[in-house]
């Protein structure tokens, strides 16, 4: 099992010595970092950008609402509209089968009025009116 | 060390401060100041140019968002990097998987013990005695898995120290000092004469 305390230690130690100008060096730790850093550095050098991919996340971080957002009230604002639109269509139904209130009923005289009831007997509402004058069965127009 | 050096802690303050005051010049300065390292680290795990850019777009934009919870508790390096691995890793996971879907050959094999295709262990050797050294060391990079790669950029040429490392990768010093132990005994391997002491 490798002695992991004793690498840590060299690792200590190549940490300790910053940028050596020396190419040839006696720890091949230390020659080894030094090597990786220069091929990091050329790759840096020959790749790339950081103004234009600062340019890139700017526009993104600087707009007011990101596309996510807009989706995202998009998507809130649709349904609210579907919400409204259902309980606007059951008012309107509940509306249409609720019980009605007592009918308006127009006569001469005053005092009629009328009870609406529903019949078990006849499985029907019933609006059953009083105020009007007897009219007898052999009445003709 | 490479990272702390770059940024003096003042100047790092001021970003912060910018940046909690609501202004984008903090966002500037820190892009400004991390960005290349945090592209090479994310290189190390997706091993491409353009999706380690995406990566490390998509890493400060979640940084931009997150900022709030960013107590100070570690350094702003270590939460930034940390990100940025997150999402490399979960990158070429979310790449794993589209391929495997699809039936096709993963992105990153285990390439521990087997060298990629068309890559032997001599022509490291031969790169590096021949003096090309970029070459040889990009061959021998090569060889190592994504994790053993990431904690080769982040402690020897970031300079991150085993325990920044750690916290980074989220993983134990130990772990990170035993990755490191096999990737520089790997190296040594491919690269012959040259490190020969590791």
């Amino acid at each position: 099992m490798p002695n992991y305390n004793e690498f840590e230690k060299k690792l200590v130690e190549t940490d300790r010595i910053p940028r050596p100008d020396a190419a040839q060096t006696e720890s091949a730790l230390l020659q080894l970092r030094m090597d990786l850093k220069q091929v990091s550095e050329m790759k840096k050098r020959s790749r790339f950008d950081q103004t234009t991919a600062w340019t890139r996340l700017q526009s993104e971080i600087s707009e007011p609402m990101s596309v996510s957002s807009w989706r995202a009230l998009s998507y809130f604002a649709t349904a609210v509209a579907a919400i409204v639109v259902t309980v606007a269509f059951f008012f309107s139904t509940g509306s249409q089968n609720s019980q009605p209130g007592l009918p308006t009923i127009s006569g001469a005289e005053p005092g009629i009025y009328a009870t609406p009831f529903y019949s078990e007997e006849a499985k029907a509402e019933v609006i059953w009116a009083e105020g009007y004058r007897y009219i007898p069965a052999n009445y003709t127009y | 060390m490479d990272v702390q050096n770059k940024v003096t802690p003042f100047k790092e303050a001021e970003a912060l401060k910018l940046i909690r005051d609501g202004r984008a010049e903090g966002w500037e300065m820190l892009h400004q100041q991390y960005y290349h390292g945090l592209w090479s680290a994310v290189h190390q795990v997706v091993r491409d140019d353009a999706l380690a850019e995406d990566v490390v777009q998509e890493a400060f934009l979640k940084a931009y968002k997150k900022f709030k919870r960013f107590k100070g508790k570690s350094k702003f390096s270590t939460w930034m990097y940390r990100i940025a691995m997150n999402q490399a890793y979960d990158t070429i996971r979310k790449i794993q998987r589209r391929q495997k879907r699809l039936g096709l050959f993963p992105l990153q094999q285990n390439e521990e013990d087997t060298p990629i295709e068309g890559v032997d262990e001599r022509t490291g050797a031969d790169a590096a005695h021949h003096g090309d050294l970029r070459d040889a060391l990009n061959t021998a990079l090569k060889s190592l898995n994504p994790e053993q790669r990431a904690v080769v950029e982040l402690r020897l040429i970031q300079g991150f120290s085993t325990e920044e490392t750690a916290r980074i990768l989220r993983c134990k010093k130990g772990t990170v000092l035993s990755r490191l132990y096999y990737s520089c005994q790997k190296l040594k391997q491919l690269l012959g004469d040259r490190y020969a002491e590791l």
